[in-house]
């Protein structure tokens, strides 16, 4: 049978610019190192062509004209850094919540930077719920990838397995994983959450020359989810989609099906939405706003509004309103 | 899931971890692996506390000296800096610090003095059986790459180094310099 193809609106071009943007970026990191260490060791795009070939020489001279404003191309260069654990972009910190509460268990401490970058993805969270997943996380793109290489090989009836997970084994790597990093520390999380070992890889390739070790984590779970477990990530497994789905059941915004005007049989949005949800009748806490469902309604029915949880709160604060005014 | 299997799978997941802590931690008694830290680092066992493996050290480091561990230093030490002084050695430009979100890098200005007074990453020490200026031939590279000469490393006859620990901050670039093959002034971490 032949699979119909889903509908794509300016939701989905919108949203993957959000996405390649945080990939480019986080290779701009790297590339600004490298771009900080000839600077220190050359000093000039002719000497980094004698050293590294005439296409280095190249960048090295665009990264000069990137860099020229500031006073010291090095500080500039090296001013945004880091790993999707931790990092620094135009000078505003920001930090994994995931990260935060392991730390926070792990030496009870409360170092302020490192809180304070907290604030940006707790806000976030607390607004749209787990919007980073679907938005910002580079695994998405690449599971995109995946999930097309896995519908090529499909097609040419290479045989597959599909293994369904029980969604609760995210929680289980959620608590696992913060037991697990008091003895060990924090590097645990660096093997369970592919987005770090994305970011990292991507340094450690352009800047050394070499992966570090997770680099066969990486390719491991991204094979896996060619042959084995498909989409299964996301939706079961990962412990940062766990604690923002947390977080989202209070977001303030969520999606919201006007389920009184749905055709009693349309199971749509079940259809289209990769997280296994049910737009018209369920909880949508775990929503990471991909839009599928709002762009294959067929009715148009799906919309961003308030949490309903918000809305009783403020139907009462109207009426309070409407008393005080009979009183007058 | 019932909570009686959430919590068996939970403890068995955790129990598969610990032998391996256990051997892992063994082994590194046995072989007393050392290795040095970026500078500003806090005492080994409040580092490994504070330290988030979040590569911004790295990554803000200008030389590229910084390296994230691997197995090689065991289970405790992955994704953790460490420096490697024969391959580069910390120019002490203090940007790490600068950018160490959690403090497990020590922020210290640039100022030559402060560093000379709160950073310690380990002391040089010569091999002189090893040294060129002990064997009758002229060097002094190591002194001439150190940030502190004169007061970390002095020379005398055949520019025969003599390393003063007090003032040494053990940023390894004598290492790095050292003509022999294999290097005949090394760091030991603190």
């Amino acid at each position: 049978m032949k699979k119909r193809r889903l509908k794509k609106s300016k939701y989905q071009y919108i949203r993957y610019f959000f996405l390649i943007s945080v990939v480019l970026f986080f290779i701009f990191i790297p590339v600004s190192n490298w771009y900080a260490n000839n600077k220190i060791a050359h000093n000039h795009s002719h000497v980094v062509s004698l050293a590294s070939g005439p296409a280095a020489g190249k960048l090295y001279a665009g990264l000069d004209i990137l860099y020229s404003p500031w006073e010291d191309p090095v500080t500039a260069a090296t001013s945004n850094n880091g790993s999707l654990w931790a990092f620094t972009v135009l000078g505003v910190p920001m930090s994994d919540p995931l990260g935060l509460i392991s730390s926070l268990l792990n030496s009870f401490s409360f170092p302020v930077k490192y809180f304070l970058g907290g604030l940006v993805p707790f806000l976030i969270a607390f607004l749209f719920g787990r919007v980073f997943c679907a938005w910002l996380c580079p695994m998405t793109v690449l599971y995109a990838i995946t999930g097309k290489i896995r519908h090529y090989l499909l097609k040419m009836k290479i045989p597959l397995m599909t293994v369904k997970l029980e969604p609760t084994t995210r929680v289980i790597v959620f608590w696992g994983g913060l037991i697990v990093t008091q003895f060990f520390g924090a590097w645990v999380w660096h093997f369970i959450l592919p987005y770090i070992a994305f970011t990292q890889e991507i340094f450690s390739i352009i800047v050394f020359s070499n992966f570090t070790i997770g680099i066969y984590f990486l390719i491991a779970l991204l094979v896996l989810d060619i042959g084995l477990v498909p989409d299964e990530y996301c939706k079961s497994v990962c412990p940062t989609g766990f604690l923002l789905s947390y977080i989202g059941k209070f977001s303030l915004f969520t999606l919201k099906a006007d389920k009184k005007a749905c055709p009693s049989r349309c199971t749509m949005c079940k259809t289209v939405c990769p997280l296994d949800l049910f737009p018209k009748e369920g909880q949508l806490y775990s929503c990471h706003l991909c839009m599928k469902c709002v762009d294959n309604c067929p009715k148009g029915h799906i919309n961003l509004g308030l949490n309903p949880i918000y809305q009783k709160l403020n139907l009462k604060l109207n009426s309070n309103q409407e008393v005080e005014h009979e009183t007058l | 899931m019932n909570r009686r299997r959430f919590l068996l799978a939970l403890l068995s997941a955790v129990v598969l971890f610990l032998p391996i802590f256990y051997i892992s931690a063994k082994r590194n008694l046995r072989k007393r692996k050392r290795f040095l830290r970026p500078p500003g680092a806090l005492k080994e066992s409040q580092f490994k506390e504070q330290c988030i493996g979040c590569f911004k050290c790295a990554t803000a480091c200008p030389n590229d000296c910084i390296e994230m561990a691997g197995f090689e230093h065991g289970f405790e030490n992955v994704h953790t800096p460490t420096i490697v002084a024969r391959s580069k050695a910390c120019t002490l430009c203090m940007r790490c610090t600068e950018v160490c979100p959690t403090g497990a890098l020590t922020e210290t200005s640039r100022d030559m003095e402060v560093i000379n007074k709160e950073i310690k990453m380990g002391t040089a020490s010569v091999d002189k059986d090893l040294c060129f200026s002990y064997h009758g031939r002229t060097c002094g590279v190591c002194y001439r790459a150190c940030p502190f000469p004169g007061k970390a490393l002095t020379v005398g006859l055949y520019e025969q180094p003599t390393v003063h620990p007090d003032f040494c901050v053990g940023c390894g670039l004598c290492e790095q310099a050292c003509i022999h093959m294999p290097q005949a002034i090394r760091v030991k971490p603190v």
